[in-house]
């Protein structure tokens, strides 16, 4: 098997500024609020007509905010924590991981592409054009960071900006009310029993990823540690999890290898758990697969529970919420819960926020394809 | 930009260096890279290769060529090298999936826009189909491809940054080769629906019926060209 990046150096990559929006609010303070309540943000929408859908919730910023207003702004927020100015900007890179522009699907000409939002972000935030965005349903910011540390270690840039944004629109809310995809009873209950499915929630978090050696030297504290990272395929289904969740597996040991650290020293897993009957399984079956003894032990929620599902964002926002943890040291609750699954054998954090003494946290992620990833962050 | 250069050759690789030029691959990633004769092209594909050339139908996926495109491509491209599905699962266990497209399923966008816009359900088909990580996924199961799964809309030349996502996966470790899948859909009157692949892995896996291409110069794989 080919070495992992990095071999020898493990918490090269920081992450030096934060950006999110959220249905709770602006700000990573809302969103921590949000989190550690453990009250979900669904609303019945408003945003648009959801009459001809069954389910009529999403968790939802009031108003309609626009996507490149709402982008534009976490990129600020992250780059005021990390004091990157115009100058710093203009010599980084952007990478954009977000969900299809209904505007584009309107467009008879096809003149319009996804990668005009980036451009329009990268413009006003002062950044080059974003190379691509990433497109990988729900593992597309995930993998953006991936790539933005891959990116780091191998020399290629000091730092990396990623940012990722969806906000609920009509025709996400009819594909995923069409697929039935979408729990009828307005809740979505990671890991529990009479689990029904998942509801949509806005979502757009940025961050800033640089060298611990380039944040050092321009006297930046971090605020935490991306110390692993792993990616992994299933090669089982069109949308389905493998059921043994061997390849999210693969993804968490992949980023524990590259973190040089063990199972035992992951304090808290941020679940993908979108609340999918089989997909919440196959997680379980991941994390006692990847953890091993370790997996009964460590506590686990799935933050969608509360916030949504952001699709092509949720891979970002959840990393933020797993920063936020550790900085608080407190977990996150997994809402919605009304009984054991003898399917979800986990430490799930039920009812109130956890105290804990926290130094890993572990954020998974899986998509349609069998696409999986693992990111690790740690205390800087 | 709808266009899609489909040739694979090293010129085209030498177009897709770094903007501010600075290394794609460096340290022990490249050395590594170096050390196995670097990434080659193992094996390519194209569609159409006539104007009379047809997309299969794939179960499960309906109103929209974009994902029988970018199946079809795959599965022509991995059938010149590994000839039967699956692929071993020593060389398939350790391939990605990058599916690159600047325009995307314009079809099934375009479906789900008009079923919402004239107050219809979705045809819940759609929903399987309406992120490209499906065919990907299909694409994988399908030929036992069982390394990370990216899809990507590039900004500008489609397979120059198909060719950087390739090589930063190759250099980050999870996955050993990576089958390219580069598709675009476009209307008849700019060209139509087109697109390549190609198995990009190291140089030291056994040969296919398509003898491999160079990916690069040594010293692009370093940086200065791609």
């Amino acid at each position: 098997m080919a070495s992992l990046l990095p071999a020898a150096e493990p918490g090269q990559v920081v992450i030096t500024g934060m950006g999110v929006t959220s249905a709770f609010g602006r700000g990573t303070a809302a969103l921590l609020d949000g989190v550690l309540s453990g009250t979900p943000a669904f609303v019945p929408v408003t945003r648009f007509s959801a009459e001809h859908c069954r389910v009529k919730v999403a968790a939802q910023l009031p108003g309609t905010p626009l996507l490149a207003d709402e982008i534009a702004a976490a990129l600020e927020d992250a780059c005021a924590e990390a004091e990157a100015g115009p100058e710093l900007r203009a010599r980084t890179t952007l990478l954009l991981a977000l969900h299809s522009d209904p505007a584009t699907a309107r467009d008879a000409e096809a003149s319009r592409t996804v990668g005009d939002t980036g451009g329009l972000v990268a413009a006003r935030c002062g950044f080059p054009a974003a190379p691509r965005v990433y497109s990988a349903a729900c593992v597309a910011a995930s993998t953006a960071v991936a790539d933005a540390a891959a990116m780091i270690v191998s020399g290629q840039a000091d730092r990396v900006a990623v940012a990722a944004g969806f906000l609920v629109d009509n025709d996400s809310l009819a594909l995923f009310d069409a697929g039935r995809a979408l729990a009828g009873d307005g809740q979505v209950r990671p890991f529990s029993a009479g689990r029904r499915g998942l509801l949509l929630g806005d979502g757009v978090a940025a961050v800033l990823l640089e060298s611990r050696a380039a944040a050092r030297d321009r006297g930046i504290r971090p605020a935490a540690v991306l110390a692993g990272w792993g990616r992994a395929g299933d090669a089982y289904h069109v949308v389905q999890p493998r059921p043994d969740g061997s390849g999210l597996a693969r993804a968490m040991t992949s980023a524990l290898r590259r973190a040089q650290l063990d199972p035992a020293d992951v304090g808290y897993v941020n679940a993908n758990g979108t609340g999918t009957s089989f997909s919440d399984a196959a997680e379980a079956a991941a994390l006692h697969r990847g953890l091993g003894p370790a997996a009964d032990r460590v506590p686990v929620s799935s933050t969608k529970s509360v916030h949504g599902h952001a699709l092509e964002a949720s891979g970002l926002l959840e990393l933020v919420v797993a920063v936020l943890a550790l900085r608080a040291q407190r977990l996150p609750v997994n809402a919605g819960y009304l009984g054991p699954d003898q399917d979800c054998e986990l430490d799930l954090v039920l009812g109130t926020a956890r105290e804990a003494g926290l130094r890993y946290a572990l954020s998974l992620n899986a998509a349609f394809g069998g696409a999986n990833t693992a990111l690790l962050v740690g205390a800087a | 930009m709808n266009a899609l250069s489909v040739a694979g050759s090293p010129a085209s690789l030498a177009a897709a260096g770094a903007p501010d030029g600075m290394p794609l691959l460096a340290g022990a990633s490249a050395a590594r890279l170096r050390a196995d004769g670097g990434p080659v092209i193992l094996a390519s594909a194209s569609w159409p290769l006539s104007p009379a050339d047809q997309l299969p139908a794939i179960p499960g996926f309906v109103t929209s060529s974009f994902s029988p495109l970018a199946a079809e491509l795959a599965d022509r491209c991995l059938q010149s090298y590994f000839g039967t599905r699956p692929a071993s699962p020593a060389l398939g266990g350790r391939t990605a999936v990058l599916l690159a497209s600047t325009s995307g399923d314009i079809g099934t966008a375009a479906a789900v826009a008009a079923a919402v816009d004239a107050g219809r359900r979705v045809p819940p088909l759609l929903f399987f189909q309406s992120n490209p990580n499906a065919v990907a996924g299909y694409v994988a199961a399908r030929w036992g491809l069982a390394g990370p799964v990216v899809c990507t809309m590039p900004a500008g030349d489609t397979l120059a940054d198909a060719h950087r996502s390739a090589l930063l996966l190759l250099a980050d470790g999870d996955a050993d080769a990576v089958l390219v899948i580069l598709a675009e859909q476009v209307p008849v009157s700019n060209g139509g629906d087109h697109g390549v692949a190609q198995l990009i892995g190291p140089s030291s896996w056994p040969p296919g019926t398509a003898p491999p291409e160079p990916l690069s110069q040594p010293d692009d794989v370093q940086g200065r060209g791609i």
